[in-house]
């Protein structure tokens, strides 16, 4: 169930009430976000030494 | 006359007067009475249409009453029902009224992060106290896991997943899969997927599950994720398919789907001829709806393997929309509360209507916990793609992995009609009904199209004259019959005016007696020979249209061999499309050639 009150009636099945946006849509990519991402529990992070270019 | 005489017929008189009084006073009483009964009856008609009104007046009072005592219950059941709704939002208030604030600073992230801006005090809004605040709601360590991420703070963003993952594994999962492939972190993203697909349950998998199965059909999540999503339906199409039962219950749905493609319609009026006098032509008709079959299977089929993987805004669409649905909708735990909010407010909508409102609150408490087997989800993508909105891309995804069945089903399609085929195929005539003679009924002449047409219809003439010549010569005028009875009255009359006249007289009357039966006989021997002659007409008429039949009937039966043998032998085309589908694969990746808002990427 989504959190507003005018729900509208799902169809098809696998597109249920849209929530109105949440969001601009400008599928911006964040440029000072860290090399490491957030992993799964149980999966290490692994970080390699930087390789010199040859 | 005498003067007694005269008396008596007097007091004869005046006795009949008398009684002609007594009839007539008992005629006016007659009268009277019969105007009595039918007063009597006026006023019982009219009783009874007092009656009448009277009772639909009590069904109308009735009717009213109990549209009063309705009234009165929905008027209850709304005053019900508000108070409830309002005592059912104080306690969510009061017991998961902090969850908004998560939600709503989870929706200014997901901003943020769309705009490709995380400001400081957005990652410092959502802080570890919002996690003690809300430590059982799955969203509020994933957004502390977010602006640790953000924040380059590895060690808490570890414990913000360990913490998120404890209370909502899948949506955790799906959450970060979204987010990091949003961000270009593919490799990063699928690890996640992986890990959503293991909090599934293939027996009942979510709404959003489609919506992921054509992201990824659609290239969303590169190969690795294409890869990762086949290797994993096919473990659970294992899973599920030991048990037999199942199998056949896949292969029967495509079975009637295959079935769904057969057309009866027309083909009778294709085929006139034989339709009308083949006894076999039921089977000849199954066998040709059937084998037409297949080409409405490669029109419908084909396009799906032949689609480009296009990339699709659309699809776009639908994956943010899934991260708006997971930052907005409610917890588990919120559901009973919510279930029962949405039952009284859909109460409260109906007026007091119970049965109105029970419906509007089944379709929106059903979205909560729908869930739909793997299986099932499957077919419904390959058979029904526009019921889960999902592309002729994911419909290829779903038929590769249904490919057994339908080659199962294909198999058992085709052979159950190919068996069908008649050993022989026979034409029947019946000659009675096709000369329309309602006294000629021969026996019916059958004959297999198996013999050559020549001696088909030497058959079918030496059948008809067997039978209508000698009916129609049994129509001729039988004279030796016609001449006995004449011929006795003559003799009679002959006898009679001997006796009678002497022989003048008798010879004369013969004479006479002999003519007029000349003529009625002549008459009726010309009759007898015009009906001949029409009968005739009318079977040598029927046998030329009975011939002529017959020789239509055996240029359609090749029309419809030709016919049959060009469309059955598409059913080897629907097999190699089968076969196809088995290894065509999922299409290529067109998002991997879409930077998602970055252009500098060296592409």
């Amino acid at each position: 169930m989504i959190d507003r009150d005018d729900a509208p009636e799902p169809r098809p099945w696998a597109r249920p009430a849209s929530p109105p946006p949440a969001t601009d849509r400008r599928r911006q990519v964040v440029e000072e976000l860290p090399d490491w991402e957030p992993l799964p529990p149980g999966e290490i992070l692994v970080r390699r030494p930087h390789r010199a270019d040859p | 006359m005498g003067i007694h005489q005269r008396i008596e017929s007097g007091g004869a008189m005046s006795e009949l007067r008398a009684v002609e009084n007594v009839l007539r006073q008992q005629r006016r009483d007659l009268v009277a009475i019969s105007n009595a009964v039918g007063e009597v009856g006026l006023q019982v008609n009219d009783i009874g249409i007092r009656q009448r009104i009277t009772q639909d007046q009590l069904a109308t009072l009735h009717n009213a009453v109990l549209r009063l005592e309705q009234q009165a219950q929905r008027t209850k059941n709304l005053h019900s029902a508000e108070a409830r709704v309002g005592q059912l939002k104080n306690d969510i208030e009061q017991q998961f009224g902090h969850h908004k604030v998560v939600r709503r600073t989870a929706v200014g992230m997901l901003r943020a992060f769309d705009q490709g801006l995380v400001r400081e005090e957005t990652v410092r809004a959502v802080s570890e106290e919002l996690l003690v605040q809300n430590s059982r709601y799955w969203l509020a360590p994933v957004l502390v896991t977010l602006a640790a991420w953000a924040g380059d703070d590895p060690q808490l963003c570890v414990r913000a997943v360990e913490e998120a993952y404890q209370h909502s594994p899948e949506r955790t999962a799906l959450f970060m899969a979204l987010v990091l492939r949003r961000q270009d972190r593919g490799p990063a993203a699928v690890r996640w997927l992986r890990h959503y697909l293991d909090a599934q349950d293939p027996a009942a998998l979510g709404r959003e599950f489609p919506v992921i199965l054509e992201a990824t059909a659609q290239g969303a999540f590169g190969p690795a994720g294409l890869a990762l999503v086949q290797e994993r339906l096919d473990g659970w199409r294992r899973l599920l398919l030991d048990d037999e039962a199942v199998i056949s219950a896949q292969v029967r749905r495509w079975r009637v789907e295959l079935t769904s493609h057969v057309r009866v319609d027309g083909l009778d009026e294709d085929f006139p001829r034989l339709a009308e006098a083949s006894p076999q032509w039921p089977q000849l008709r199954l066998m040709l709806s059937h084998a037409q079959a297949h080409g409405s299977i490669l029109d419908r089929y084909t396009p799906v393997l032949a689609a480009e993987a296009t990339p699709s805004s659309r699809i776009e669409d639908a994956v943010d929309e899934l991260l708006d649905q997971l930052v907005t909708e409610y917890d588990r735990e919120e559901l009973p509360l919510r279930r029962q909010l949405a039952e009284q407010e859909a109460i409260v909508q109906a007026d007091g209507d119970l049965a109105a409102a029970e419906q509007v609150a089944r379709a929106q408490v059903d979205v909560l916990d729908d869930t739909r087997d793997y299986l099932s989800l499957q077919t419904d993508c390959a058979l029904a793609p526009h019921t889960l909105a999902v592309s002729a891309q994911t419909q290829r995804l779903a038929m590769a992995a249904c490919h057994d069945w339908i080659g199962e089903a294909h198999a058992g399609f085709t052979n159950d009609y190919r068996i069908a085929a008649p050993t022989t195929v026979e034409v029947a005539v019946d000659p009675g009904a096709l000369s329309g003679v309602a006294a000629f009924r021969p026996p019916s002449w059958t004959g297999s199209f198996d013999q050559p047409m020549g001696t088909l219809e030497r058959s079918l003439d030496a059948h008809w004259n067997r039978y209508g010549r000698p009916f129609v010569d049994g129509l001729a005028f039988d004279w030796g019959k016609s001449l006995i009875g004449p011929l006795v009255v003559i003799f009679v009359v002959l006898l009679i005016g001997l006796a009678v006249g002497g022989a003048g007289i008798g010879l004369l009357a013969t004479a006479l007696t002999g003519g007029v039966w000349a003529v009625v006989l002549k008459g009726r021997a010309e009759a007898a020979a015009a009906e001949q002659e029409r009968v005739r007409r009318l079977i040598d008429d029927a046998r030329d249209e009975a011939l002529r039949g017959l020789r239509a009937a055996g240029m359609e039966l090749e029309a419809w061999r030709d016919r049959f043998t060009a469309a059955d032998s598409d059913a080897s085309r629907v097999t190699a499309l089968i076969a196809d589908l088995a290894t065509a694969g999922g299409p290529g990746a067109p998002h991997e050639r879409r930077a998602v808002g970055r252009t500098d990427k060296g592409e």
